[in-house]
């Protein structure tokens, strides 16, 4: 097979987030590779918000995972926007059941240090994907709660380096 | 690695939309696949609307046939706060200065908008992935969904 891809897709994350218990703030499974769900949803003592899921990314994969670079390498001059220029997330949401449509068509992601340490070289190490219906915060799942409902049944996440040609 | 891939994603752009400047009306494109300089640079035609030339100095297809066309959009925000942009579609816009049918759409336009429909910018970027859909594979299993063709014997 020819390789004509300006960049190609090399994943370090592929996995299936969800809420087994069905309910809304409950504990995530991440079925899958390359991330993990930060534990008790908590970032010191304050409780993540519903809808608000941070991945944090496994050291332990080849390549670039675990460690997104923060700014523009070997720029000339020297810049320091975009900010983590490099990282591209696909997320795909599951409908709550067959034939119903989610609830949740607001979606975006944001990569930082969130709940760990900042490396020495200032890397960033997590994923916080916000999900909401309309400006409600919502979980993936199939019942969430006043407001919203409908939700999702889960979400599937890819994450990859996106420029990896000069 | 083995390839299994029945047809694999081999994209012709990935890059990271961003919009800055004074009044928000520049666009920066940070990436590979989009001309980001010159007559032909990233176009912001209103909120939420941008106009992109793919780069003619790329290998493979560097004008994209309509039909073939994939891409993933995908919004950054601030953690913890809900995207406004809840609609985000494209056009393919092909070449008027040559064969369309040759050339293919060597433009893409993005479209952007809120739950009322009204163009919007992303909150801190909006990354941009696009590829060929069928590269690589042979067509024997395709579905051909429409009209009858206009099929002439001679």
């Amino acid at each position: 097979m020819t390789d004509y891809a300006a960049a190609g897709i090399q994943p370090i994350v592929q996995g299936l987030v969800t809420v087994p218990s069905g309910v809304a703030s409950g504990v995530l499974a991440f079925t899958g590779r390359g991330a993990l769900p930060v534990p008790g949803r908590t970032i010191g003592v304050t409780l993540v918000p519903m809808g608000v899921i941070v991945l944090t990314l496994d050291v332990g994969l080849p390549g670039n995972a675990g460690a997104i670079e923060p700014f523009p390498d070997n720029a000339i001059p020297p810049t320091l926007l975009p900010v983590a220029p490099l990282p591209r997330t696909l997320i795909t949401m599951r409908s709550p059941a067959a034939g119903v449509a989610t609830t949740i068509n607001s979606v975006s992601v944001a990569y930082g240090n969130f709940s760990v340490p900042t490396p020495m070289d200032g890397s960033l190490r997590q994923i916080a994907i916000t999900l909401a219906a309309g400006a409600f915060l919502t979980d993936p799942v199939p019942t969430g709660g006043t407001p919203p409902t409908g939700g999702a049944n889960g979400f599937e996440i890819i994450v990859w380096a996106g420029v990896e040609s000069p | 690695m083995t390839d299994y891939a029945a047809a694999p994603a081999q994209p012709i752009v990935q890059g990271l939309l961003s919009v800055r400047g004074i009044e928000s009306v520049l666009i920066s494109f940070f990436g590979i696949g989009i001309v980001q300089t010159g007559p032909f640079a990233p176009l912001r035609n209103g909120a939420g609307d941008y106009t992109l030339t793919l780069d003619p100095g790329l290998p493979g297809d560097v004008a994209i046939d309509p039909p073939f066309g994939r891409v993933l959009l995908n919004v950054r925000a601030t953690a913890g706060t809900p995207t406004a942009v809840v609609s985000k579609s494209i056009t393919y816009i092909t070449s008027p200065s040559a064969n369309p049918v040759l050339v293919g759409a060597n433009q893409v336009r993005i479209l952007l908008a809120n739950l009322a429909g009204v163009g919007i910018d992303p909150e801190n970027a909006l990354e941009i992935i696009i590829w060929r859909g069928d590269a690589g594979v042979e067509l024997v299993n395709a579905n051909i969904i429409g009209g009858t063709p206009n099929v002439v014997f001679p």
